[in-house]
């Protein structure tokens, strides 16, 4: 009874299981009963070699579907043949070009050995198609796959035991664009695309290096989405990279729309509000993680790559920050450390000292809040709450409205909180500052998702700080900091490098150190491989050797 | 899972029974910036003043400029009660008020000249214990006048009068006193000082009574015995290194006209030698001026000039700091210079013998006044003026 809703689906029923194993060849072998069903038992799937008969039992699975192509024609040496691909997925013209030129007729001029030898599929798969790769089938299953999940074409001959599947891609796809998300002023503009090769490509050139390793899975019944593992072999801990493996492989889901599925699927503490996976757009956020020992999913159809093991101090680094030069960024830095406590601390600070500590008020200040709550009808944590809730719903809104109406809901909002409401008396003056201050502090985390847990632990500090006052928000900050401390992001401790201490790489949390400073990796992430560049770089190093004094 | 949702819905009925005992909304907060405590008519009860901001009278709810304008007497309001001890009052009092009484702001207490007399000890212990009181609370003695009479003043120049005297205190030209120090001097074996509040009547027909700082009382351990002014004031100030904001303007022997200077930085120290067996009080002080004005026909280029100037502000300043002494070892035997702490840091056992008949002591101690005067800046640019005439105004004859 326990935990029900955490168990896996139950079996499904004997019936369906042959339709399930066809059209989802890759899902759980086992058979309700727990027998093995390989491959090998299902010799009745053989394609027969009678093209009408094969065919036939392909429109029987998949015949339904209008977008599904099955084109008959008739081969160079006179034999019929079909073509059965989806519609859309693969590039017209180069069907024309790459199978139809070369197979027909029409399209082949002299042929040395036409008629008196008809050409075998492995022949025609070698030496007439030029699509890039082609592959033998020999079951209907595997056939189906091919068109169905590889979204390849298949390439049937009458008389020929087996089909050829040609890849010739193309389809609709989004172009490489710069990622709206995180954006910069100062560095690369391209984004992942929801295309894995793509993706796949942008990384790959960002680093040429034959360390860096992408494995592919496949995960989902239906959606059979294909999901990138990628590391830098001699860099990362190669635990990490195991224990990723097991967590991906337990996955057993329908569907992997977008890689948030995955998130969910394998972080460490599925209760936590602080994300455990890092999202990013960007290629180069991603090598420069693979560089650091960590290690990325990037998943198809989806442009958001996750990146693991994460922890807290990365919430607060921007891109940006590595391509701009290290003064300002660490001035940044410090005021992003400055707005994260503002975001998650001062409507909850402005209710507890208003109504409990009243004396920690400079004088002034005290007079100037006691005259405009004179006013008011509620509660000063009512009040927060309502303005601190109104101001999440236009936040809301404005995202998920469409843009030419955004603009409308902003203005509408800032009259309706910002001044109506204090002129009519509902709400007071500094707390309309107070809440608009949060959500300039809350938009200044670089890392969203880190932002969307600030802002819910918002909610619960302004209730501790209504209720039970400024012992309460340090109450709750102390239950927070036990929990991070207790966090693990893939097995590595969310606050390292803080805690647990490691000296040589707390260069980059509070400080963002000069580029020819940070000479080593992440520890706890790279452990086999920490040097990440030579001293020679060092200030002291480039003064000419004549004018070094020694 | 069952158990985990009733612990936290336990946990949660928990904070919803609380009901927020401690929580006050601020518009539910009589706000007192400022007491007063006077001897009542009857000569052993207190009376108790209690001065209550109207906070929407200070600010606005709904923006723009606020309803009163500054020195408005409106900004307050005024509640006296009488009581055996110095709470009594206060509770006396919360029963008028709709609104809870909220001590935490209270800056300044004033303290009406009889019950200085009789002994502050009583308003100090409450101070010192009451939890609601603050100790950096100044403190400030009302002379010829009652605490009840000053918190109806109103000041032109501030919002609210505790204001007024909160930054005259700080302001560098009188004493600066609040609780903590006021109770660490009775607990020495010296005696406390506190700067006086004088009335000061309308100058026109039809405006409102203000007040100034510019007298110190000093006390014989918690009893007011008499009070320093003009240059006896002046020259407490100067021992004590406290006289931050003045000019001082000084005739020069020999060259007609004056000379105004600015202090820069002060810096005094006191301390006790010995001779034949009685103690001797001396006084250090060293200050940096400006020259501000100068209305004689020396022009401060050559050093001797300048030391004819050193020395008449020497002089000046010697002056008036034997004119405070006098008055505290003569007039009030009192010492709120703390040279009786002087004393037993210097010979603690001599201390002790000497203790029962210090007054008498300290009452014919020779005091040794050594002073360091700077003039760094004298001003060159003016020399070049034509000489102006003699009684042209500004000038000091």
């Amino acid at each position: 009874m326990r935990r029900q809703w955490f168990s896996r689906r139950s079996a499904p029923s004997v019936t369906h299981t042959r339709i399930r194993a066809l059209r989802c060849p890759d899902s759980s072998s086992a058979g309700p009963d727990g027998r093995e069903v390989s491959r090998d038992d299902r010799t009745s799937d053989a394609l027969s070699g009678h093209l009408a008969e094969d065919i036939d039992s392909i429109r029987s699975v998949i015949g339904a579907s209008g977008d599904v192509v099955f084109r008959p024609f008739e081969l160079f040496d006179g034999r019929p043949a079909y073509l059965v691909y989806i519609s859309g997925l693969s590039d017209e013209q180069q069907i024309d070009s790459d199978i139809f030129k070369p197979l027909t007729k029409g399209g082949t001029t002299v042929h040395s050995y036409t008629a008196n030898a008809p050409a075998d599929l492995r022949t025609i798969g070698d030496a007439f198609v030029t699509a890039g790769s082609t592959e033998q089938v020999a079951t209907l299953e595997e056939a189906l796959h091919h068109v169905v999940v590889g979204l390849q074409v298949l390439l049937l001959v009458d008389g020929e035991p087996h089909g050829l599947a040609i890849s010739i891609g193309g389809g609709e796809q989004r172009g490489v664009e710069e990622p709206e998300t995180e954006a910069v002023i100062r560095g690369p503009r391209e984004g992942f695309t929801e295309d894995l090769r793509t993706s796949i490509t942008l990384l790959r050139r960002r680093i040429r290096s034959t360390e860096l390793v992408v494995e592919f899975r496949t995960i989902g019944r239906y959606t059979q989405t294909k999901v990138a593992l990628c590391f830098l072999r001699d860099i990362i801990n190669p635990s990490l990279v195991d224990e990723m493996r097991q967590r991906l492989d337990r996955i057993d889901i329908d569907a992997i729309i977008d890689s948030g599925y995955l998130e969910e699927l394998v972080e460490d503490n599925a209760f936590s509000p602080f994300p455990q996976l890092q999202n990013t757009e960007r290629p180069d956020v991603v090598a420069s993680a693979l560089l650091e020992g960590r290690l990325a999913l990037i998943s198809e159809g989806s442009p958001f790559a996750l990146i693991a093991p994460i922890d807290l101090w990365g919430a607060l680094q921007a891109a940006e920050d590595y391509y701009e030069r290290y003064p300002i960024v660490n001035l940044i830095r410090w005021l992003r450390y400055l707005f994260m406590g503002i975001a998650l601390y001062l409507p909850s600070l402005y209710v507890a000292i208003t109504t409990f500590h009243q004396e920690m008020l400079p004088t002034k200040l005290l007079i100037s809040i006691a005259a405009a709550r004179e006013v008011t009808p509620f509660p000063a944590l009512v009040e927060c709450l309502l303005m601190e809730v109104t101001f999440e719903a236009l936040r809301e809104a404005g995202v998920r409205l469409p843009k030419t109406v955004g603009s409308a809901i902003s203005i509408v909002g800032a009259l309706v909180i910002g001044q109506s409401a204090v002129e009519a008396g509902i709400v007071s003056a500094p707390m309309v500052i107070v809440v608009a201050i949060t959500g300039i502090a809350s938009f200044v985390i670089p890392r969203f998702s880190f932002a969307i847990a600030i802002r819910m632990l918002r909610f619960a500090m302004i209730l501790a700080g209504g209720l039970i006052g400024v012992f309460g928000i340090v109450m709750l900050t102390v239950a927070v900091v036990i929990h991070l401390s207790s966090l693990r992001s893939l097995g590595v401790p969310y606050l390292q490098p803080v805690s647990p201490f490691s000296r040589s790489s707390t260069g980059d949390v509070v400080l963002r150190a000069p580029q020819w400073a940070m000479r080593r990796r992440p520890e706890q992430t790279s452990r086999q491989n920490v040097r990440r560049q030579s001293a020679a770089m060092a200030p002291d190093q480039r003064v000419p050797r004549s004018k070094r004094n020694t | 899972m069952r158990r985990t949702v009733t612990a936290l819905l336990l946990c949660a009925v928990c904070l919803v029974n609380t009901g927020c005992w401690d929580s006050t909304e601020i518009d539910r907060l009589a706000i007192v910036p400022m007491t007063g405590v006077d001897l009542a008519p009857d000569g052993h009860s207190v009376l108790g003043t209690l001065q209550i901001i109207r906070p929407s009278e200070l600010g606005t709810a709904g923006g723009g400029a606020p309803a009163t304008s500054t020195g408005s007497p409106d900004t307050f309001i005024v509640e006296t009660e009488q009581g055996s001890t110095n709470v009594d009052p206060l509770s006396r009092a919360r029963a008028k008020l709709s609104r809870r009484l909220f001590m935490g702001h209270r800056r300044v207490i004033v303290i009406g000249e009889a019950y200085a007399r009789e002994g502050m000890g009583g308003l100090i212990d409450e101070i010192l214990r009451n939890p609601s009181s603050r100790l950096r609370t100044y403190l400030v003695i009302a002379h010829g006048a009652t605490a009840q009479s000053v918190l109806q003043l109103a000041y032109p120049l501030n919002r609210l009068p505790s204001d007024a005297i909160v930054e005259l205190e700080q302001g560098g030209t009188a004493l600066e006193m609040d609780s903590r120090m006021f109770a660490e001097s009775l607990a020495g074996y010296g005696d406390p000082s506190a700067p006086g509040l004088d009335v000061v009547p309308p100058v026109r027909e039809n405006e409102a009574p203000s007040f100034q700082l510019d007298r110190i009382a000093v006390f014989r351990e918690d009893r007011l015995v008499g009070w320093l002014d003009g240059p006896q004031s002046d020259g407490y100030l100067w021992i004590l290194g406290k006289l931050k904001r003045k000019d001082v303007t000084v005739a020069i022997p020999g060259h007609p006209g004056a000379v105004s200077a600015r202090i820069g930085t002060t810096r005094s120290k006191r301390w006790v030698t010995w001779a034949h067996g009685n103690p001797q009080l001396n006084i250090d002080v060293s200050a940096n001026f400006d020259v501000t004005q100068n209305t004689t026909d020396l022009t401060f280029t050559t050093p001797a000039e300048v030391d004819l100037l050193k020395s008449a502000i020497a002089n000046h300043l010697r002056n008036h700091m034997a004119q405070a002494m006098n008055a505290l070892q003569k007039d009030f035997q009192a010492d709120p210079l703390d040279f009786a702490d002087a004393v037993y840091r210097s010979a603690p056992q001599r201390w002790r013998q000497m203790q029962p008949q210090w007054r008498q002591v300290y009452k014919e101690a020779a005091v040794a006044y050594s002073t360091h005067v700077h003039v760094r800046n004298t001003g060159l640019l003016s020399t070049l003026l034509p000489h102006t005439t003699s009684n042209a105004p500004g000038r000091v004859q």
